[in-house]
């Protein structure tokens, strides 16, 4: 059952057709629940693009995008942020950490947003899982590139969100470190049945997901195994 | 936290608060009625407003309660449909409900991941069973067949002869063992299909003791049937002959030289009864509620031959066709078992 | 159903992002104190004004008690103090008036009082009590100075009490006294004690002294009601409920004396306030609006994770209040201080001396509060909605707040700085309009009151008060409420003769007046008939028409005053020689019931008949109704006018009925080498009767300086504080548009602009807006300050139009220099990032 897709997604920047940049240029794309899609491609190929859009960070030009059986951007801003803090986490390439909270305020941040009740036991497993106790009362100021990013796995563990978006997470990490955060994130969203899209450019990292799609001049190349009957969104 | 303490806590709370309440109310009225002098229409319109005041807050009070029960059935109401797949009752809404909604949903649907990854190491099971037994037979029948060959070999010496007799007689027990055991695992998890439908039991009967007539015979075991050969149920005819089969084995089994086996059949109210009697060595008292059990050997069975499933898979047969086997006996003068079959 | 109780995390994300900034807090807090500080110092001076003015009215009255019982019997005192809305009360005796020789002018009344009326009489014992043997007596301060008494205690002293049938002569010893303004009240006070009166006026009958009307022997019950609401109401309903019936007096202190009467009055002080809270409300605006563009990515960041909008809007707003309630109290506390300092300059606005009394209502605080709060919410409201749209991914990418327009300008010679400059300059036609509209319009407003104060011009001042310089005025003349005691004539020939021998004094000019209660004629009835004929009839009129009469002020002018008819005249033409002759009258237009509306009965060529002076006149010219204000008596009866002769017309015989007409003032024009020994002299002259005034020039001026002074420091103040805004927001909008456009500027370096370049073109944006201020200033700011400066000044006795080209002088290089600094340090804090954490901001 799929728990994304987008439909003709289109993104294009500027008003002049001479001058226009097609960042997504016709994209539809099914991603099943429980799937781990890697998106790799060039730069500028619009991954990142893709990829905001599945969050809902940024609207499109045209086209839609379904999460879940909700089309996002039907939503009023306010219950697409709201969808955003109960489904989705995600870790960006850079500036995912909230300066003025420290590491464990910046990965509680989506749940007290919510008003909810923090799982302290969980939320110990996961620190723990990225090595991050010692660092729990520190500032993002004094972290290096690589505790940044785990502590913003973290923070998308945190709610234990039905999808995880990723934009090159292992990016600051050295190749140990990022392969002990996959084997956690794989572990995670197989107990928690969550679905992971990952952009990548690290092929030994690309081919541990089920599914890789490229993506090429906002153009999906290849890996866009949509079944015949997911027309209907 | 909703504890009993708690509950007295919040009443007395709240009984504070409306003493409270009671206490300003009537202190500004004094107070107005003293500073401005005493007058009827004073003294009256005081009355009035303060039972206008108290009226309001009971109604405003009354009207909370209403909106706590309203959200109480709303809860349940989510609980409800989230239970039964309905739609959500909310969506991304800042509110408490929504976020408990949510979280519900979430867990909910984790749940029905761990389900479907458990079906499918069913199927993973479901597939290995069958490897197994296609896998061992070939092995198997090899074996028996190699050592009938050499079982052939002229010149042989009467030592060599036993052992290979030994070594076919292993093999075939360990050819039984295993259909016993893929039929157990099959049944275990339900991978056997039964067709139950109501018949006659006769023929079931009939069917079950084709095979024993032979093994009765040589120990000299009489067999008599008695049935009624309008009684029926329903029953899936090959595999409650295979149950019956195991009863009426074990009865032959454990039965001296010269005893008699009785099978009684008849149909009652509700179920059908099959029943064996032998005159066999019996079983004691206090094993008779574990001869059911997976792979038990009574202390008094070990000379016999056996594994200890035969009852097991059939008690597990009949079960599953929603009928049931008890077991009577008098140890040194024989057992009984019987078997119920639902009629319809 | 049940909202999430998600406050607590959005409360502790914006305290935290308060600490971040502590430069934009503190100038935010910085706003909020002057904006609070102005508020309430404004609310307190209005309060203290308005208590001030109450407080005089009262002790002019002599009392603060609401109300009183005029007239009533000791029985009926007993009656009606029983009363339960009688929530005090104190009862005086009318004993008589002291004749002593030095009183003549100065009337004193003597009293029997009890502690009640004492305290609420503002009686405030210096040393001593009340008296209590038949012999003492309490006297005011001023009253022992007459009678050359020691200001002690136990002091002989002895008093003529006229207490009608004859007058006693007694001696007294002093029991007490204490302090009182002479001016202030209508008639001085003595106070006798019960003793006395038991033993000199139990023969009076008080109903006969009540029929004769020197009510000696009668008492006065004043009494104190819960609050000074429906005094009158609150009488008559004691008097109804007892059974009594005798004459009420309310205490017109309390009707008379808010502020609130005249609504009017109040535009002024309304349309401050709102200048202050529009000012305050663009600086607080403008900073966190900065802000919220600054930390774009921090909210898109929150926003991502999760933040609604609305919880978004609720941290700017969260912020907004922590600084409020961090600034409010030193703004209250300043704000109240200045009020407090600055009222005493008010008070000498107005014409009535008035006695400082200051409020500390709790209002002034709850007020200035909640519109300083206002203020606030509005200012914060803006940049809140702004934090709430902004879009998530601005987390992930920073090109600054989107714009929504590209302008596609293809130019030949784009590359050139000051070029570039330019057009950057046109990018937001909105926010160049609006940067230049506040920048102008404060240093428009910067000008004209500059303008207005440079005006001040103490002469014209003068001139309308007196043409010469000195002038002796007898004070007792002016009425407004009947008529003082004391001697019109005061100025005699005799007087006039002596102060025209004293060394130095040129000429003496005197002015006759004759207050005439004139029979209407024709020409007259002709003008105020259809205006009573008006809906609603105007009741003086209406009273005026039946009795057939007006009031007029018939003054007569010495010589020395003709130079100054002429600027009066509206109709006709004055011809000095002719109008010596004593034939021709001279005629004010009349002041009608509707403000700032008059008219004239009479043109030039009439003939008029003065019955009470015994012939007709033919009117020479029409004037102003103010004319020669120097001359007249400052008050004007309306439907009357002023009419003015030569002084012979006034003091020559006149019919047997006409009162003698009073010399109102002597002006002395002397010679400026003996001016300070003339006025000296004169002076002396005058000091020994009090209803002879003496001003000099230099009196007047001292006057008008402390007048001068305090318009200059509040006019000064405001449009310091005005320009001072306007520049705020100058720079506020400079640092702004240099922050959003950060990542263009490092795109430039990147390309291979160079930091100088680029500080170059920045500086060219600046000084294209100063040039473009200053063609909006001088052409259509000089055209506005002109025309409203000149106005207002033409329009106000002391103010002579002088146009001031200061400010717009100084515009230009004021301006030029911020300009220059703001940009340059602006650029500075950005350039701190190096060039690849810029670009990288914007990936």
């Amino acid at each position: 059952m799929p728990i994304l897709s987008t439909l003709n997604l289109k993104k294009y920047y500027g008003k002049d057709p001479q001058t226009t940049v097609k960042a997504l240029d016709d994209i539809s794309l099914t991603v099943e629940k429980g799937e781990f899609v890697a998106i790799v491609g060039t730069s500028g190929s619009g991954k990142s693009t893709l990829l905001h859009m599945l969050g809902g960070l940024d609207r499109p030009t045209e086209g839609k995008v379904t999460v879940d059986g909700n089309e996002l951007f039907a939503m009023s801003d306010e219950k697409l942020t709201i969808f955003r803090r109960r489904s989705v986490g995600f870790v960006f390439q850079s500036y995912n950490l909230v300066p003025i909270l420290n590491v464990l305020e910046n990965i509680t941040l989506p749940i007290e947003l919510d008003g909810g009740r923090i799982d302290r036991t969980y939320l110990d497993e996961v620190i723990q899982a990225l090595g991050l106790q010692s660092k729990i009362h520190s500032l993002p100021s004094n972290l290096s590139g690589g505790q940044q990013q785990r502590v913003a796995i973290a923070r998308a563990l945190a709610t234990k969100p039905s999808i995880i978006l990723a934009d090159e997470p292992t990016g600051n990490l050295d190749s140990k470190t990022s392969q002990e955060v996959l084997i956690l994130l794989k572990q995670m969203s197989e107990k928690f049945n969550q679905t992971i899209v990952m952009i990548t450019h690290n092929e030994s990292i690309a081919q541990t997901a089920d599914r890789i799609i490229r993506i090429e001049d906002g153009h999906i190349v290849s890996g866009n195994a949509a079944p015949a009957g997911a027309k209907t969104l | 936290m909703i504890t009993s303490s708690n509950i007295r806590g919040n009443r007395r709370l709240f009984s504070i608060f409306s003493a409270l309440f009671l206490l300003l109310l009537i202190g500004y009225t004094a107070t107005v009625l003293y500073l401005t002098g005493f007058s009827l229409v004073l003294l009256q319109l005081s009355l009035v407003f303060l039972i206008a005041v108290l009226g309001t807050g009971a109604l405003y009070n009354r009207m909370l309660q209403r909106q706590i029960t309203g959200f109480m059935d709303t809860l349940d109401e989510m609980v409800d449909r989230a239970i039964h797949g309905h739609e959500r009752l909310t969506l991304f809404d800042e509110t408490r409900l929504s976020s408990l909604e949510h979280k519900l949903l979430r867990y909910i649907e984790m749940g029905k991941a761990n389900e479907q990854h458990l079906a499918a190491e069913k199927n993973m099971i479901k597939e290995l069973i069958s490897d197994i037994s296609h896998q061992t037979k070939t092995p198997l029948a090899s074996i028996l067949l190699y050592s009938q060959l050499v079982a052939e070999t002229p010149d042989l010496s009467p030592d060599t002869r036993q052992l290979l007799q030994q070594i076919e007689a292993q093999s075939e027990k360990l050819e039984w063992l295993i259909t016993s055991l893929i039929k157990l695992s099959r049944l275990e998890t339900g991978m056997i299909h039964l067709q139950s439908e109501v018949r006659p039991v006769t023929a079931t009967i009939t069917s079950a003791l084709s095979h024993l007539y032979t093994r009765a015979g040589n120990k000299n075991i009489r067999i008599t049937i008695d049935c009624d050969p309008l009684a029926s149920a329903r029953h899936d005819y090959k595999w409650t002959s295979e149950a019956l089969f195991n009863l009426v084995e074990n009865a032959v089994k454990y039965t001296e030289l010269g005893g008699s086996i009785r099978i009684t059949a008849e149909g009652n109210e509700m179920f059908t009864r099959i029943e064996v009697a032998d005159t066999g060595i019996g079983i004691p008292e206090g094993e008779l509620e574990h001869i059911f059990k997976r792979f038990y050997r009574g202390h008094n069975a070990g000379e016999y031959e056996g594994i200890g499933i035969g009852l097991f898979l059939a008690q597990k047969i009949i079960s599953i066709q929603g009928g049931y086997i008890t077991a009577a006996s008098q140890p040194g003068q024989g057992s009984r078992l019987t078997m119920y079959l639902p009629q319809l | 159903m049940i909202a999430n109780n998600n406050r607590k995390i959005v409360s502790r994300l914006s305290i935290k992002s308060l600490r971040v900034s502590p430069l934009r807090n503190l100038a935010v807090i910085c706003a909020v104190v002057l904006t609070t500080l102005l508020i309430t110092s404004i609310f307190t001076m209005a309060l203290n004004l308005n208590k001030s003015m109450e407080l005089t009215m009262m002790k002019t009255v002599g009392t603060d008690f609401h109300g009183s019982f005029k007239r009533v019997s000791p029985e009926q005192i007993e009656i009606l103090k029983q009363h339960p809305s009688v929530k005090e009360y104190g009862v005086t005796l009318h004993a008589g008036l002291l004749r002593n020789e030095v009183f003549r002018d100065s009337p004193v009344e003597v009293k029997r009082v009890d502690e009640a009326s004492a305290r609420h009489g503002f009686i405030h014992f210096i040393e001593g009590r009340l008296p209590e043997a038949e012999n003492e007596v309490v006297l005011s301060t001023w009253v022992l100075d007459k009678l050359g008494i020691k200001h002690a205690v136990g002091e002989r002293v002895q008093l003529d009490i006229d207490i009608t049938e004859r007058v006693l002569k007694q001696d007294f010893i002093v029991s007490g006294y204490y302090e009182a303004d002479k001016n202030l009240a209508i008639a001085g006070l003595a106070f006798v004690s019960d003793a006395w009166v038991q033993q000199n006026l139990s023969g009076i009958d008080p109903a006969e002294s009540e029929a004769s009307g020197s009510y000696v022997n009668t008492a006065e019950m004043s009494v104190m009601f819960k609050n000074a609401v429906d005094i009158e109401k609150k009488l008559d309903k004691v008097l109804a409920d007892t059974g009594i019936d005798r004459p009420t007096g309310v205490n017109w202190a309390y009707t008379t004396s808010s502020l609130s009467d005249n609504l009017i009055e109040f535009v002024p002080y309304v349309a401050v306030i709102f200048i202050i809270m529009l000012s305050g409300y663009l600086l607080i605006y403008n900073i966190f609006y900065i802000s919220v563009v600054r930390d774009v990515r921090f909210y898109g960041l929150l926003k991502a994770i999760g933040s609604t909008p609305r919880q978004l809007k609720r941290m700017i707003r969260i912020q907004s209040q922590v600084l409020y309630l961090i600034g409010l109290p030193f703004g209250l506390a300043a704000g109240y201080v200045i009020g407090r300092l600055l009222t005493p300059m008010l008070n000498t606005f107005s014409s009535e001396p008035m006695e400082a009394a200051y409020s500390a209502s709790p209002w002034i605080f709850i007020g200035a509060a909640l519109f300083a709060y206002l203020t606030v919410w509005v200012a914060a409201g803006k940049p809140g909605r702004m934090a709430a749209r902004i879009a998530p991914v601005e987390a992930v990418r920073y090109t600054g707040v989107q714009e929504k327009r590209r302008m596609n300008k293809r130019s030949k010679r784009g590359g050139r700085l000051h070029v570039m400059a330019f057009t950057n300059l046109f990018r937001s036609k909105k926010k160049l309009t609006l940067m230049l509209t506040s920048l102008s319009l404060s240093i428009v407003l910067f000008s004209i009151i500059f303008t207005v104060i440079g005006s001040l011009d103490v002469n014209k001042y003068l001139s309308t008060f007196l043409s010469g310089d000195v002038v002796i005025r007898n004070e007792k003349i002016e009425t407004y409420e009947g008529e003082r005691p004391g001697d019109p004539y005061k100025l005699s020939e005799a007087f006039s003769s002596e102060l025209a021998q004293i060394d130095g004094v040129e000429s003496v000019e005197k002015v006759y007046y004759y207050y005439d209660i004139h029979d209407m004629d024709e020409k007259i009835r002709a003008v105020l008939q259809p205006l009573s004929e008006t809906e609603p009839p105007e009741p003086y009129l209406t009273s005026l028409l039946e009795r057939n009469s007006v009031y007029l002020g018939l003054y007569g002018i010495d010589p020395g005053w003709y130079d100054l008819v002429q600027k009066d005249v509206i109709d006709g033409h004055f011809d000095p020689q002719k109008f010596a002759s004593g034939d021709y009258v001279l005629v004010a237009q009349s002041l009608m019931w509707e403000e700032d509306t008059y008219t004239s009965y009479y043109h030039p060529g009439d003939i008029m008949e003065f019955k009470n002076l015994g012939r007709s006149y033919e009117v020479m010219a029409v004037m102003n109704y103010d004319a020669l204000y120097a001359a007249t008596t400052q008050s004007f009866s309306t439907y009357g006018f002023n009419a003015f002769f030569p002084s012979s017309e006034l003091t020559r015989e006149l019919p047997p009925e006409t009162k003698r007409p009073w010399a109102l003032s002597a002006t002395l024009h002397i010679d400026p080498d003996k001016l300070d020994s003339a006025t000296e002299a004169a002076k002396s002259l005058a000091a020994s009767s009090d209803e002879l005034v003496v001003k000099s020039r230099e009196d007047y001026r001292q006057e008008l300086d402390g007048f001068i002074r305090v318009f200059q420091i509040i006019g000064y103040g405001l449009s310091f504080v005005i320009a001072l805004i306007g520049v705020l927001n100058y720079i506020n909008t400079v640092v702004t548009g240099v922050i959003m456009r950060r990542n263009e500027f490092a795109l430039l370096e990147s390309i291979g602009m160079t930091k100088r370049q680029l500080k170059k073109m920045l500086i060219y944006e600046g000084m294209y807006n100063v040039l473009l201020t200053t063609a909006i200033t001088s052409t259509l700011g000089v055209f506005l300050t002109y025309n409203i400066a000149k106005s207002i000044a033409g329009n106000t006795a002391f103010t002579v139009f002088r146009m001031s080209w200061l400010p717009f002088v100084l515009v230009i290089p004021v301006l030029a220099v911020i300009a220059y600094t703001v940009t340059l340090s602006s650029y500075r804090m950005l350039s701190k990032d190096t060039l690849i954490e810029r670009l990288r901001q914007g990936e």
